[in-house]
């Protein structure tokens, strides 16, 4: 499949919380001292923003991002969110309500709780009514939704936002899955250039098993090591200008994906 | 479009495990939704458990996948030849090109529920529980493809009660890419407490049976289900329908009520329909989401008033089988299949008199009819929307 992808990309983890802050942080050994405030997206009204979910406020602010800097409409764009647990808070939550002597839910809570809260704030917040997919795939999530986003924008002939993002498990979940630190980046994909500087992009289904593709500062390692979204690192160094223009990640046991990003 | 070919599919749901018990329910009308039919939820409510034992053929070495999703996905894998005619397939054009894409909202949270209630004095899972693979969306994609030993592309979608509608266009588009030669879909929810006490916290369970589009109706009932399909790039041997077209869209509006005028339902309708190159006459039955509740229902006859000429037979299933939410999408999709291959169109269950707030006939009776085009509708939470186009084969 050949497409193209947009130059800046949307990003949100502890230490970086913008595309800019993120190329001068991969210039850096160590990672970023600061820790940056959970955001509240600007889409949503203040109150409803404050109270929305970690995992729905940086994906709406990577979304936000990638559309901004790329200058493109948030509304016309079709859209895959991808992650592996969405919300571990509310399913802790949940469980642990159900658990008890009484089982009431909080509403509120309950309708959070479907795995496309993300998307459906998003289309609410951006006025958004494209087709917009909410994906899981552990451990290949974002390698799904990258392949997702592409067949879209292919097949449909349309730009795609592809937003990949995970939270951290609370305990007793974390036993059973391995996200320690929030994560969330949002890419644009379209069949056709957008404007000159969207990168040309190949990418091709193999059969094979491979191992995953490793950034190149030992502090995004670790992050990708304990977000699977966050996958999406060395792609997000190859727009930089910092990383390989050839990746491949696994998409099941015996199956990857291929990526060759053109100059 | 001419999109992909359906060369096998299977149901089970309360209505019956797989398609030759389904067909007796619905042409004797009889109902699967039991009275407190669940006992770990205890709600006066109606609720549809698939009406076998999920033990049969599961074994010791399948203990890493136990959950009541993956049990039910078993069953249903296994009815109606389904898994011989997916063997087929990957003996044809080899297990890496042959793709998984599973529609679900419950996934196998009844199990991580199950080890909630049994967290050891200290807080922690205990042992049997312990199943990384098991306790997130994507469970049940990863088990079905670990079943049917696929290698190709797999994920999965969760958009809520759109979720197993939305996996028939996806598999079309992998298969217009090249990216496969083949795609298994399914539509799996299994009964939970999650879902059943989180629709009573928004009080849309019914007391009674459910009655969509009836003046009387007063939410909804849930159900189980797997639902599973083959499609195919290439015309197989025996096809069972074709997928002509789909529509996709977004209500922008609320995160648990649909837009009040049916906008994104119309929307998804209109390009389900322009993509399958349909005239809104040339549909011969809808498989309407129907749920029961006040706001789905009147919102959805808006919908078809403003999209479909007067007289089209349309009627909700939910009355047979529940609202089987994650699955829904593509139990109604095969059901719409089936309309078309037996030639049997299902009326409404318990529907007498039509609320006035419904502004499109809905068939009551069973209607025998030659259906050449069938479109289903499915909407979910967070607003999103999908409605595919089936046609028949030859």
């Amino acid at each position: 499949m050949e497409l193209f992808i947009a130059p800046g990309a949307g990003i949100w983890c502890r230490s970086v919380s913008c595309w800019d802050d993120f190329r001068v942080a991969l210039r850096e050994e160590s990672e970023p001292a600061s820790r940056c405030p959970e955001p509240v997206p600007a889409l949503l009204p203040e109150r409803e923003g404050r109270r929305a979910p970690l995992h729905v406020r940086i994906a709406l602010e990577a979304a936000t991002q990638a559309c901004g800097i790329n200058q493109l409409p948030m509304t016309d764009v079709v859209t895959v969110f991808a992650s592996s647990m969405g919300d571990s808070q509310i399913t802790d939550y949940m469980c642990r309500t159900l658990a008890g002597p009484a089982p009431m839910l909080s509403p509120t809570r309950f309708h959070n709780s479907v795995h496309n809260a993300a998307s459906g704030y998003w289309s609410i917040g951006a006025g958004n009514q494209q087709a917009s997919i909410a994906i899981a795939a552990p451990p290949c999530t974002f390698t799904a939704g990258l392949l997702e986003a592409a067949s879209l924008a292919i097949t449909e002939a349309t730009t795609v936002l592809l937003v990949s993002y995970d939270v951290p498990a609370p305990p007793p979940l974390d036993a059973v899955c391995g996200n320690r630190q929030p994560f969330a980046a949002a890419f644009l994909v379209a069949p056709a250039p957008v404007t000159p500087q969207w990168r040309r992009l190949h990418l091709e289904c193999r059969q094979a098993a491979v191992e995953w593709p490793e950034p190149g500062r030992a502090w995004l390692r670790e992050l990708a090591a304990q977000n699977e979204c966050a996958r999406a690192l060395p792609l997000l160094e190859a727009l930089a200008g910092s990383g390989a223009g050839r990746l491949r990640w696994p998409l099941a046991e015996a199956a990857a994906l291929d990526l060759r990003l053109d100059l | 479009m001419a999109g992909a070919w359906i060369s096998a599919y299977t149901v089970s749901c309360a209505a019956g495990v797989g398609l030759g018990a389904i067909r007796q329910s619905i042409a004797s009308r009889t109902t699967g939704l039991r009275h407190r039919g669940w006992p770990p939820a205890d709600i006066d409510t109606w609720l549809g458990p698939v009406p076998s034992p999920l033990s049969a053929g599961w074994t010791d070495a399948l203990a890493p996948w136990d959950s009541r999703n993956n049990r039910l996905a078993w069953l249903g894998l296994h009815q109606d030849g389904f898994r011989e005619q997916v063997d087929a397939v990957v003996e044809a054009v080899g297990a890496a090109r042959v793709g998984l894409l599973v529609g679900t909202s419950t996934s196998s949270i009844g199990r991580t529920e199950e080890a909630y209630a049994a967290l050891t004095p200290d807080g922690r899972f205990a042992t049997p529980f312990i199943q990384p693979t098991v306790h997130n969306p994507h469970s049940s994609g990863a088990f079905l493809a670990h079943a049917l030993g696929l290698q190709g592309p797999r994920m999965t979608i969760s958009t809520a009660c759109s979720s197993s509608a939305k996996v028939l266009a996806s598999a079309d588009r992998w298969l217009r890419c090249g990216v496969v030669d083949a795609v298994v879909v399914a539509g799996v929810d299994s009964l939970c407490r999650s879902t059943i006490y989180g629709f009573e916290s928004l009080q849309l369970v019914s007391r009674n049976l459910c009655r969509p589009f009836d003046a009387r109706r007063d939410g909804l009932n849930i159900g189980e289900a797997a639902a599973l399909a083959l499609l195919v790039r290439d015309p197989p041997d025996k096809p069972r329908a074709r997928l002509l077209g789909y529509g996709e869209s977004c209500d922008a509006y609320h995160m648990s009520s649909p837009h009040p005028e049916g906008l994104g339902a119309r929307r998804a309708m209109e390009q389900a329909l322009h993509r399958a190159g349909v005239a809104p006459s040339g549909v011969g039955y809808v498989n309407l989401h129907g749920t029961g509740t006040r706001a789905n229902d009147a919102v959805e006859s808006l919908a078809l008033a403003a999209v479909l000429p007067p007289g089209i037979p349309a009627s909700s299933t939910k009355g047979w089988t529940g609202h089987t939410l994650g699955a829904a999408g593509l139990v109604e999709a095969i059901f719409a299949m089936e309309a078309i291959n037996t030639g049997l169109l299902p009326g409404n269950l318990n529907l007498d008199t039509a609320g006035d707030d419904i502004g499109y006939a809905v068939l009551g009776d069973n209607l025998p009819a030659r259906v050449d085009v069938a479109v289903s509708n499915s909407f979910g939470f967070g607003g999103n929307n999908c409605v595919v186009v089936l046609g028949r084969a030859s």
